[in-house]
């Protein structure tokens, strides 16, 4: 009797502990976590200085009064980074042809500061169709920038010694008054319907 | 009268404990996913198994009660082994000293320790369903950890992460094998001689 009440209460407390745990097991992975956690809690992006690939400064301060998607690559990167440049292709599309452009930017930023000069910034922009106005592709200017950037959106890097780095694959949606309030995957139906839940066209 | 307490797996399993928790093992253990999960982490259970086994002496009757069959033990294991299969807590143990913190107590003392008070209280029929369970566990997190097109962990690269599922695979093969090799050597009860079940 003892041993069934004490295990009992024991099972319910694992359960309880597994049901923190797992965020109501809705996430098991750090990659869902981050994406709940955001939506819970907005998170305010440090309004950090970049560089764009027509070699201009962008403050990410700018945006305000925009919603702004943002994804993170590295110019070199062979396989997903590319993937990523064709899907935010066709998000410009729809962004245009929705007649959304004075409300929407988005931004590419390389986390490979060392590597990525303007110069392949700007090849990978035009490789895809950034227009340099809606889409721009961009580099923080110092390392600090960099790690606080990667720290405020809760993106992972990790380089790889064959590819160079692997890193999060998502949209991460900011806010008109700079807050990170929503992480998508990558896919542009779904990357269109937070955009457009967040502009209020949904 | 105090039991006398068996000591070589006393001082094995804390000394496995130190040895883990040094600084140098485990930077270089957690370097890598496959190392972080099947050393570091069975390895912290393994040493509380041994000292769980140095302490079985200690299990005395009126304490007994409370875990009858084994039942409370096993119920605190899989509690505890439970929480440390969520890919997420590998990650947030990497960039908490708290949560690695929790990670160096919690494996040998909520998971080791008592699987050894239990283990051998366990009936047969119960013993057998939790190797079958986890026979099936390492199986399917194998899967997953070699299917996954997306990383689990974000601080480990993926390929580290198709590594780990095929240890597992591996370990379950290993696993199946020694478990079901008394079955052919024994006559009458079936002995229990496999290593201890863990994640």
């Amino acid at each position: 009797m003892r041993t069934l009440v004490a295990a009992g209460l024991i099972l319910a407390a694992g359960l309880g502990v597994f049901t923190w745990a797992s965020d109501g097991w809705r996430a098991v992975t750090a990659e869902g976590a981050r994406r709940l956690a955001v939506a819970a809690h907005p998170v305010t992006i440090p309004g950090v200085t970049m560089e764009d690939m027509d070699g201009h400064v962008l403050h990410l301060s700018q945006f305000k009064g925009r919603v702004v998607l943002v994804e993170f690559i590295y110019t070199t990167c062979p396989t997903i980074c590319q993937e990523l440049g064709a899907g935010f292709a066709e998000v410009l599309e729809r962004v245009r042809k929705r007649g959304m452009g004075n409300q929407a930017r988005l931004l590419s930023i390389s986390f490979d500061i060392d590597n990525d000069t303007p110069e392949l910034l700007r090849h990978y922009g035009q490789h895809h169709g950034a227009d340099g106005t809606i889409w721009r592709v961009a580099r923080p200017t110092s390392r600090r920038d960099l790690e606080a950037l990667l720290a405020a959106f809760g993106v992972k890097v990790v380089p790889d010694p064959l590819y160079g780095f692997q890193h999060n694959v998502a949209v991460h949606v900011v806010d008109r008054e700079g807050r990170l309030v929503r992480i998508v995957d990558t896919e542009p139906d779904e990357v269109v319907a937070a955009l457009m839940r967040q502009v209020g066209r949904l | 009268m105090t039991p006398v307490l068996p000591k070589p797996p006393l001082l094995a399993g804390v000394a496995l404990w130190c040895l883990l928790a040094l600084p140098a093992v485990r930077g270089a253990l957690e370097a890598r996913l496959a190392t972080h999960v099947l050393v570091e982490l069975l390895g912290l259970v393994v040493a509380g198994y041994l000292i769980g086994i140095a302490l079985r002496p200690l299990l005395t009757p009126p304490l007994r009660n409370w875990n009858r069959h084994g039942l409370t033990g096993l119920a605190l294991a899989i509690s505890c082994g439970a929480v440390w299969m969520l890919p997420r807590w590998i990650d947030a143990a990497l960039e908490s000293p708290a949560v690695e913190t929790v990670k160096f107590a919690s494996l040998p003392l909520l998971l080791g320790l008592p699987l050894a008070l239990s283990w051998n209280q366990l009936g047969t029929i119960l013993r057998g369903f939790v190797k079958a369970n986890f026979l099936s566990m390492l199986l399917f997190l194998g899967w997953l950890y070699i299917a996954a097109p997306v990383r689990l962990c974000n601080s480990y690269l993926i390929d580290d992460q198709r590594l780990l599922g095929t240890a597992f695979i591996a370990l379950a093969g290993l696993l199946s094998l020694l478990w079901s090799l008394p079955l052919f050597f024994s006559r009458g009860s079936v002995v229990d001689g496999g290593p201890i079940p863990t994640h």
